[in-house]
């Protein structure tokens, strides 16, 4: 390799993406079999594009591989385990939170306040390094479980 | 020289260092063996707990890897090293063998670690241990923990471990020492008795003494024989004082009988001393009597008429001297019993000589006497036929010159036969004289004497006239 190549944000938070399925355990029923794969959305505006499919190609967690969804309204949206929102009005926020509330879905953003209003983990940047928040509230009411790993790498945000 | 100073010692002193040298080569070599395999074991479990030190660290470090969180992954190598004394470093290499974070304290040795992490596993080190482990997260392999520690907590152990067997050691050598002290005594005290009694018994030399059996073992076996062996020496001590007393009394008994027997000696040979006094008092007393005849015969031939009465006076005086001559021989000499005829012989030569009234330088008498002792009942009969012997040649043998020899010989041949020789030359006898039938009194008479004798008569009349009578001493 002559040259570093350094990764792009969204680069960087797409592997991040995939990755917290490994920390994460969802309760059994949210998959149809052993080995249904996770499903990834993503709703609102889309930072990754084709990104997201690159980093998750060929990738496995638990048995389990990757499915991405990009979704348009919110009706379908139980199918996913892990639903990234891109930039959207608190209210709409709102909305999609009480949409799923009743599912175990990771919710994951990076938009300010994006925990405290209710999503589950929230990328920050700090001292030019990508870290985030997690609303261990929600993340509760899901039944997901979180490892103590990652929490403890994380900013906890106490919900509104 | 330590062989020499150690036989030196006493017999519990013996016991004590035997003993106590064996009790602390045996906890020696129990101590060390427990130590080395302490030491095995303690390798183990710094391995195994570095081993599950690495897997802790790496599970906690899979976020931080993932999420690229240098910060966390550090924060946890502080935390759960932090109590771990004897860990220098460690490091946790991300899955690109980069180092991802580190953990140090002062003293570590840096150069140890190597850029790139080995193989998964623990090595030993001169000064350390070292173990790499690989962070699996899904079975992905997504980085690696690397942990060096010092190997002072082993030392440590090990010195912990040397001062505690330094003082089991002394404690036990005291305790053997206290213990032995006491037990050896089972041991030497029936040693130190025997030779206590043995010493007693050479000392005082009285084997009624006897050792006291203190054990059933070996040694109280030893104490038996000792005293088997000290009432044989009294029996057989016993039995020499009965034999010297036997002895004693034997040689007392012997000695009374040496002196009885002395005293009987003595007593025989004073009366023999009597005997012979008694036997010479006899022999003078016959003598006296026969010289008393032989004087009366003398007085009686002054009385003869004839020439023929006064020969035979004279014949007869000569016949009783020469008894009479036997008998003061006899009490004249030593011997009682025996008399020594040469001295006889000479006496009664010249007093025949003196009798016929012989000139001595006319004729001369020869003799030849052997050292021949014969008894008094021999004597008389030889003294006769020698008396009438010399006396016929005196009388008859020379008529004309007056001159002539005589040769007596009185003498022993063959052991006890006994010659008695009376040889002349002169005239010799008649032809027609025969010995055994002769009518004059003198030959008749030494027939007869002969015959007493038991002896035999030769007669040679060559050159004069020689008389020949063997008889048996």
């Amino acid at each position: 390799m002559g040259f570093t190549v350094y990764p792009t944000e969204y680069q960087i938070k797409a592997k991040y993406l995939y990755n917290f399925a490994r920390f994460v355990d969802w309760p059994e029923k949210s998959f149809q079999n052993p080995d249904s794969p996770y499903v990834i959305g993503i709703i609102g505006s889309d930072p990754y594009g084709i990104d997201l499919e690159k980093t998750v190609e060929g990738k496995q967690v638990k048995n389990r591989k990757f499915k991405i969804r990009r979704y348009q309204n919110l009706d379908s949206l139980s199918t996913c385990h892990i639903l990234f929102i891109g930039t959207e009005s608190r209210a709409r926020l709102l909305q999609i939170f009480e949409k799923i509330k009743n599912f175990s879905i990771l919710t994951v953003g990076d938009e300010k306040n994006f925990a405290k209003d209710g999503g589950m983990i929230n990328f920050v940047i700090k001292k030019k390094r990508i870290r985030f928040e997690i609303n261990m509230a929600t993340v509760k009411r899901s039944h997901l479980k979180m490892s103590t790993n990652l929490l403890k790498m994380a900013e906890i945000i106490e919900p509104n | 020289m330590k062989k020499h100073i150690f036989n030196k010692l006493f017999i519990k002193q013996k016991l004590i260092v035997i003993t106590m040298i064996s009790t602390s080569i045996a906890l020696l070599i129990a101590c060390a063996a427990l130590i080395i395999l302490d030491q095995i074991n303690y390798k183990e479990v710094i391995r195994r707990k570095m081993d599950t030190l690495a897997e802790i660290i790496g599970n906690h470090s899979t976020a931080a890897l993932i999420f690229d969180n240098e910060d966390d992954a550090r924060e946890t190598l502080s935390i759960l090293l932090k109590a771990e004394k004897y860990i220098l470093f460690a490091a946790i290499y991300d899955k690109n063998d980069k180092v991802f974070a580190k953990y140090k304290i002062g003293g570590a040795d840096i150069q140890s670690l190597s850029p790139m992490p080995r193989e998964d596993g623990g090595y030993f080190q001169k000064n350390h241990f070292v173990i790499y482990r690989e962070i699996l997260l899904d079975n992905d392999k997504i980085g690696k923990v690397y942990i060096q520690t010092s190997l002072g907590e082993i030392r440590a152990r090990l010195r912990r471990n040397i001062i505690i067997v330094v003082i089991v050691l002394l404690v036990a050598i005291l305790a053997s020492y206290i213990m032995t002290s006491r037990l050896q005594r089972v041991v030497s005290e029936p040693i130190l008795h025997l030779a206590k009694t043995a010493k007693k018994v050479s000392l005082k030399r009285d084997y009624s003494i006897r050792a006291q059996k203190l054990s059933e073992d070996e040694l109280g076996l030893l104490t038996d024989q000792f005293n088997e062996m000290l009432t044989q020496i009294q029996d057989q001590n016993l039995a020499l004082q009965n034999a010297s007393h036997e002895l004693e009394d034997r040689a007392q008994q012997l000695q009374g009988e040496l002196v009885q027997r002395e005293q009987a000696e003595k007593k025989i040979k004073a009366s023999l001393e009597e005997k012979e006094i008694l036997l010479k008092e006899i022999h003078h007393r016959v003598k006296n009597n026969l010289q008393v005849i032989s004087s009366l015969l003398y007085l009686q031939s002054k009385k003869a008429k004839d020439n023929e009465s006064l020969e035979m006076f004279n014949e007869s005086q000569n016949r009783i001297k020469s008894m009479a001559l036997i008998h003061e021989k006899l009490y004249k000499s030593e011997d009682i019993v025996h008399i020594d005829f040469s001295d006889y012989i000479g006496s009664l030569t010249s007093y025949l000589i003196k009798s016929y009234h012989v000139n001595a330088w006319d004729i001369t008498i020869e003799k030849e006497i052997g050292k021949v002792q014969i008894s008094i009942d021999k004597a008389i009969p030889c003294g006769l036929i020698i008396n009438e012997l010399i006396s016929n040649s005196l009388k008859h043998a020379f008529p004309d010159s007056g001159k002539g020899e005589i040769k007596i010989k009185f003498d022993s041949f063959d052991h006890n036969r006994i010659i008695i020789q009376v040889k002349d030359n002169g005239i010799g006898l008649s032809k027609d004289i025969d010995i055994k039938n002769i009518d004059t009194l003198g030959l008749r008479l030494v027939n007869t004497l002969t015959e007493q004798l038991e002896g035999v008569i030769e007669i040679n009349r060559e050159g004069g006239t020689e008389y020949n009578i063997i008889f048996n001493a």
